[in-house]
């Protein structure tokens, strides 16, 4: 099987915990235990609505959404400024808040790590991460790994869109992504 | 290919001459010959601007131009509605106008091929489109095994090009930050509600409005209100 018939198998997903599963087998497959994936739509007169998928382990991640992390995340801010890749190693000149949050990541578990910003077709905003747990890789094998997450990135959202997206300003759209969320936990 | 670096070299280009040449070698690396990468801002809702960044040969340009085959091409269409890869399959150009422009544009020298997207959050979508002139069966496996480097690409591309060149050109496309009361104001200028009435849905002064009206119009680069609401739609600062 190419990689390209293992991307397309993602959009055959009928559920959002068969996609998060598939996910996780070819980001370990890649060399990353961990991923997560986020996309949010601004909706008129209402708050963002935030679609996310975390491969995480669940301790770091129960953590940063405790502590409000997403509004100091570097790499999030990354997504935000840019569409290409970010190596985390890449990042310099951090406040100190986000350096504590890096270093956390990184006692939880998340070693080293890569994002790919994405954008919906309505230029919407959204990232895929991966993260391994040690630091086995060089900056090279994750560099390499690029064109595969960006890839992957490509064909999630594309799955997830169809899967719940394409409904997001409906209020069919908050019951499914209670229900999701119920369901991860 | 192995590493972003070459990818972010396209990023310390100056000129747009220095982005082609490094764009070229970019491409002949991933064994292809022909690239074509098209950017469409919309600033406005009629006119939306265009900039084209090519290494299609000429003659196919003008082919594509005077067939009007952008009305048609299926790749367009997918790209639009898509941010996944587009390959160029006979399959997907089903049409009678969509069997002559890929049979064309084989003839041309660009037999194999796919196309990618990237959507940006200021009403700019760009397409890349890449082809080589052969026309075997490994040709195909090969541009399905650069997918993933050609969509890079044309993330790296499109960064550079907001750099280079839509950052300085006639279009605001200079971030353009709306505060939340500014885009409240607007919102509601967008439904069609006067001044007065805006400020008593905010609970502020109608001079207030004005106010935010003003400044939003400033950012947008326009001097009257339907023009401030038409360019944040377009642009997708406001969603109606």
């Amino acid at each position: 099987m190419t990689d390209l018939a293992l991307f397309e198998s993602l959009l055959s997903c009928n559920t959002v915990s068969e996609l998060h599963t598939r996910v996780g087998v070819i980001t370990k497959q890649m060399g990353f235990e961990h991923f997560v994936y986020g996309f949010q739509i601004n909706r008129p007169s209402a708050e963002p609505y935030q679609f996310i998928i975390s491969g995480y382990p669940d301790e770091w991640w129960k953590h940063y959404c405790d502590s409000g992390y997403q509004k100091i995340d570097p790499v999030v801010s990354h997504c935000f400024q840019s569409v290409v890749p970010l190596l985390w190693e890449d990042l310099i000149a951090l406040r100190p808040d986000s350096k504590k949050l890096m270093n956390e990541a990184k006692d939880c578990g998340l070693a080293t790590g890569l994002t790919v910003p994405l954008r919906g077709i309505k230029g919407d905003f959204g990232l895929l991460s991966v993260a391994a747990e040690r630091n086995v890789h060089t900056r090279k094998d994750i560099s390499h790994s690029a064109s595969g997450v960006q890839l992957l990135a490509s064909y999630m959202h594309e799955a997830a869109h169809r899967l719940v997206l394409s409904s997001e300003l409906g209020a069919e759209c908050e019951t499914v992504s209670k229900s999701i969320s119920s369901q991860l936990r | 290919m192995n590493s972003l670096q070459q990818f972010e070299s396209l990023l310390n280009c100056a000129t747009v001459e220095e982005l082609h040449a490094s764009t070229t070698g970019i491409v002949t690396q991933l064994g292809l010959e022909h690239f074509l990468y098209v950017v469409q801002v919309n600033v406005s809702l009629t006119r939306p601007y265009h900039f084209i960044f090519s290494g299609y040969p000429k003659e196919w340009r003008a082919r594509y131009d005077e067939q009007e085959y952008a009305k048609i091409d299926p790749a367009i269409h997918h790209c639009s509605k898509s941010v996944i890869p587009f390959l160029w399959d006979r399959q997907r150009f089903s049409s009678r106008s969509a069997i002559k422009l890929i049979g064309e544009a084989g003839e041309f020298g660009l037999a194999t091929g796919a196309s990618f997207s990237v959507h940006g959050s200021r009403g700019d979508s760009a397409m890349l489109s890449l082809a080589t002139s052969r026309k075997s069966k490994e040709s195909k496996g090969d541009v399905v095994a650069m997918m993933g480097n050609a969509q890079l690409l044309t993330c790296y591309l499109h960064e550079a090009i907001q750099r280079i060149v839509l950052s300085k050109g006639p279009v605001p496309l200079n971030a353009v930050n709306l505060t939340e009361r500014e885009r409240e104001c607007l919102l509601w200028a967008a439904e069609g509600k006067t001044g007065g009435e805006v400020a008593d849905i905010l609970n502020i002064s109608e001079r207030t409005v004005v106010f935010h009206l003003h400044n939003a119009g400033r950012k947008l680069g326009v001097t009257n209100r339907q023009h401030a609401v038409s360019r944040a739609i377009s642009m997708g600062l406001i969603t109606p």
